[in-house]
């Protein structure tokens, strides 16, 4: 993240300046955070509460529950550094502490990728999983390999998910009265077995615009792609993410789903829209696989890990047994950062350099390189990724064409 | 004591707020559920509102226990056991007396369970609304059943018989499901409620089809019955949804003897309404015959009889089948598209095969085929004395 003045020496370190350092980068993250938490109290607790579904109290929960998320995170780091850290034993040490840390940010980004009716202990389970496991035991913020927050959600996701789905789910006190709902978000439909048929997956839920301002049930704070756009312009215009992963990220899946929708005899572009409307892809795609920690540094890296990214979550959506794809392929691909950044180093370094000729110097033939032979590695890896999901989950789907079908069968 | 808070007064202060806010949280999450369990509890209730005009609250309530039934499904595909799964008291204003019933019913379609809830009127004894819950059946056989099949449940009058209503054609397994639901829906109500269900008299000598070309295609069946105390026999036709439809012998029986002959006959399963004669042309020998398989759109078949009317001479079949598309991995796919299953088991049958051997992963299709075989066979020998 080091970025250096554009002077000549002595040159100062930029994040040195409290305007470009890493408290001004989270202090950002933050703030890109306000319009999903604004529109998630808006769609779960006001506008249920104009509904007449709940009353004036309890209007307010879904800002408590990730309040209580940030907080749970935060005591439990300070926690770790008293028990642990002997200089860290007075509220001095421990704030100074605290405030370079971010302690609260995989608890906030936790509770917003929960359902909103997921019990308290189950949240704390998760920011356990999140600050303590994947957070201070790498050593604390910018030694994690994993991202905190989404470890947290799949330690939750894959343990205590019925428990969740108990207590009440994703369905808000207006959504639980829609007939046309049926007790499923969009994505829990596909993976009900609905079909693949607009009547199926995005009518019952309005349209797809719906989709797009984020009035459809989902996890607490991913629905809204509109609130998240404006954080993306925001985070984008700040320089804390770079534009093009979530771009690259998102449009994989666009693409892939299209395939799998015109397999699947979907016309149009309905599906690969609600493909990327539903669930919490635009929300990993913004505020997961960008994080600077636990993704590649360089840019090609960046490139490779979002398209990467989009295969695995077309794979694990489609072909797997769970509605949800993103945060397995995050976390899955935060394993594969330091080789894709160390990778993609080298295919930079080697192939994006310019060739010096000298004059009346004999041609040499040069053998292939080692960045070329892992530059077609990592295509060809990303390729048949693809290729495979959009077959599997195109046969999945689909009882008409014969040949991609037959071909996906081979798999 | 200034000493032990000054060395664990942090850690002491960081736990402290760790409890309450763990215990804060978990009492405002515990309330928040019990309120969207209420939220949807209320949606519910609301759902079986709306099946009875005037009710204005619902109260789930212990069935009397009853003794299992089987119903046969339709066309012979054996037995089901159906079961309430639910019962609801609805109750209008603040009488604490109720006017209606609900029983939720698990019931048994073409492929898959069907959960079909009826609301009956507790003065009038009629059945006043029913409500599908749930049904994983085909689509686009389901989606056959429309609210005018639906309609024929409303205000019907739980003293009769044979409780039938008209089956859609394409959808008559999933019809049957509805027919056999309200059947139990009666018996568990008649335990609740002290309803007593009509009975009569009556034994089902036979049940046959209707070989005689003059006749066959309004009147497909033909039932044999013996009622009454006095052991009254009456031969009857039959039409295709086995209401009473013309007498072949005996005195016309009442309107409750008809109906009952309705629901024996229907219940029978020896024959099935699913294949059935089209038409006969006594010049040309051309019999048109139609069995219904697994695709929405009968199977035709033409066959062009001898002159001695004992065998086939040729045969074309029409058939819509789906057996060989993509998906389906059971059939062997080497075999060819339809009407291969269609053409293989009639030439089993021309070439005087003893059984008619069906084709893996055509199932529906072969058995449909065996039974149009079958009646084919019976009208050979009926014509012509062909074996």
């Amino acid at each position: 993240m080091a970025r250096f003045a554009n002077a000549k020496a002595p040159y100062l370190r930029m994040t040195d300046n409290p305007s470009f350092g890493t408290g001004a980068i989270q202090r950002d993250f933050l703030i890109a955070l306000l319009p999903v938490i604004l529109f998630a109290f808006y769609k779960n607790g006001l506008q249920v509460y104009l509904d007449g579904n709940i009353s004036f109290l309890e209007m307010f929960y879904p800002l408590v529950f990730i309040l209580i998320g940030g907080l749970m995170s935060t005591l439990l780091e300070a926690l770790f550094f008293v028990i642990t850290d002997k200089s860290v034993r007075t509220m001095k040490t421990l704030g100074k502490k605290l405030s370079v840390s971010y302690a609260a940010i995989p608890g906030l980004l936790l509770a917003m990728i929960l359902p909103l009716y997921t019990p308290v202990w189950v949240l704390i389970f998760g920011c356990i999983a999140a600050t303590l496991v994947a957070k201070m035991l790498f050593g604390g913020f910018g030694y994690n390999i994993f991202n905190p927050a989404l470890i947290g959600y799949v330690a939750v996701a894959f343990t205590l998910y019925g428990v969740i789905q108990n207590a009440g789910g994703a369905l808000n006190a207006s959504e639980v009265l829609a007939d046309a709902v049926g007790g499923a978000t969009p994505l829990g439909a596909l993976i009900e077995g609905e079909g693949l048929s607009y009547n199926a997956l995005v009518a019952p839920y309005g349209t797809l615009l719906d989709f797009f301002v984020g009035t459809i049930p989902g996890a607490l704070a991913e629905t809204s792609a509109l609130a998240i756009l404006i954080s993306y312009v925001w985070l984008v215009a700040r320089k804390v993410i770079k534009w093009f992963v979530p771009v690259i990220f998102v449009g994989t899946v666009f693409v892939l789903s299209w395939f799998i929708g015109m397999i699947a005899g979907a016309e149009g572009v309905w599906f690969p829209l609600y493909s990327i409307l539903s669930g919490g892809l635009i929300f990993g795609a913004v505020f997961m696989a960008t994080e600077p920690v636990t993704t590649p540094r360089n840019p090609l890296g960046k490139v490779v890990f979002a398209l990467f990214l989009g295969v695995f979550t077309v794979l694990f959506r489609f072909v797997g047994d769970f509605a949800e794809g993103v945060a397995t392929a995050i976390v899955f691909m935060n394993i594969f950062t330091m080789p894709i950044d160390n990778w993609t180093a080298i295919i930079r370094s080697e192939l994006g350099g310019k060739e010096i000729f000298v004059k009346g110097a004999p041609k040499v033939k040069k053998p292939i390189s080692k960045a070329t032979i892992k530059g077609i590695i990592l295509v060809a890896l990303i390729l048949l990724i693809a290729l495979y999901g959009v077959l599997k989950a195109g046969g999945m789907f689909t009882a008409s064409g014969w040949i991609l079908p037959t071909v996906g069968r081979l798999f | 004591m200034k000493n032990i808070l000054a060395k664990h007064g942090l850690m002491a202060g960081i736990v402290l707020l760790f409890a309450l806010v763990f215990v804060f949280g978990g009492v405002y999450s515990r309330y928040m559920t019990a309120q969207i369990e209420a939220r949807a509890n209320d949606g519910a209730n609301a759902e079986w509102l709306v099946m009875f005009d005037g009710a204005t609250r619902v109260e789930e309530f212990n069935i009397a226990d009853i003794a299992l039934k089987s119903y046969p499904l339709a066309d012979g595909r054996g037995d089901f056991t159906p079961s309430v799964i639910a019962a609801y008291k609805l109750y209008a204003g603040d009488v604490n007396t109720a006017v209606g019933v609900i029983y939720v019913v698990a019931s048994y379609g073409k492929f898959a369970g069907v959960q079909v809830a009826f609301a009956f009127d507790l003065a009038t004894d009629t059945v006043v609304a029913v409500k599908v819950i749930a049904q994983s059946e085909t689509p686009s056989y389901y989606g056959t059943l429309g609210t005018a099949f639906f309609a024929q449940f409303e205000n019907k009058a739980l003293d009769d018989i044979a409780l039938t209503v008209d089956a859609v054609a394409g959808a008559t397994y999933s019809s049957k499901s509805f027919e056999i639901a309200l059947l139990f829906a009666r018996e568990q109500y008649a335990a609740d409620f002290g309803f007593e269900i009509p009975t009569i008299v009556m034994t089902l000598n036979s049940v046959a089809y209707n070989l005689d070309p003059a006749t066959f295609v309004a009147m497909p069946f033909i039932a044999d019955v013996t009622y009454g105390e006095d052991d009254t026999n009456v031969v009857v036709y039959l039409d295709s949804t086995f209401t009473y439809a013309g007498l072949v012998s005996g005195v016309e029986p009442a309107a409750d003897v008809k109906s009952a002959i309705q629901a024996y006959a229907s219940n029978a399963g020896t024959v099935s309404a699913n294949v059935s004669f089209v038409e006969y042309d006594a010049d040309s020998r051309e019999l048109v015959m139609r069995s219904r398989g697994y695709s929405f759109d009968a199977i035709t078949v033409t066959f062009v009889i001898n002159a001695t009317l004992d065998g086939i001479v040729s045969y074309e079949v029409d058939s819509d089948e789906s057996y060989h598309e993509d998906y389906n991995e059971l059939y062997n796919h080497a075999l060819g598209e339809a009407p291969y299953v269609e053409n293989h088991m009639i030439d089993q049958y021309l070439a005087d095969e003893v059984t008619i051997d069906g084709i893996a992963g055509a199932t529906v299709t072969s058995a449909a085929m065996q039974k149009l075989i079958a009646l084919l066979d019976l009208f050979l020998i009926e014509i012509g004395g062909g074996d």
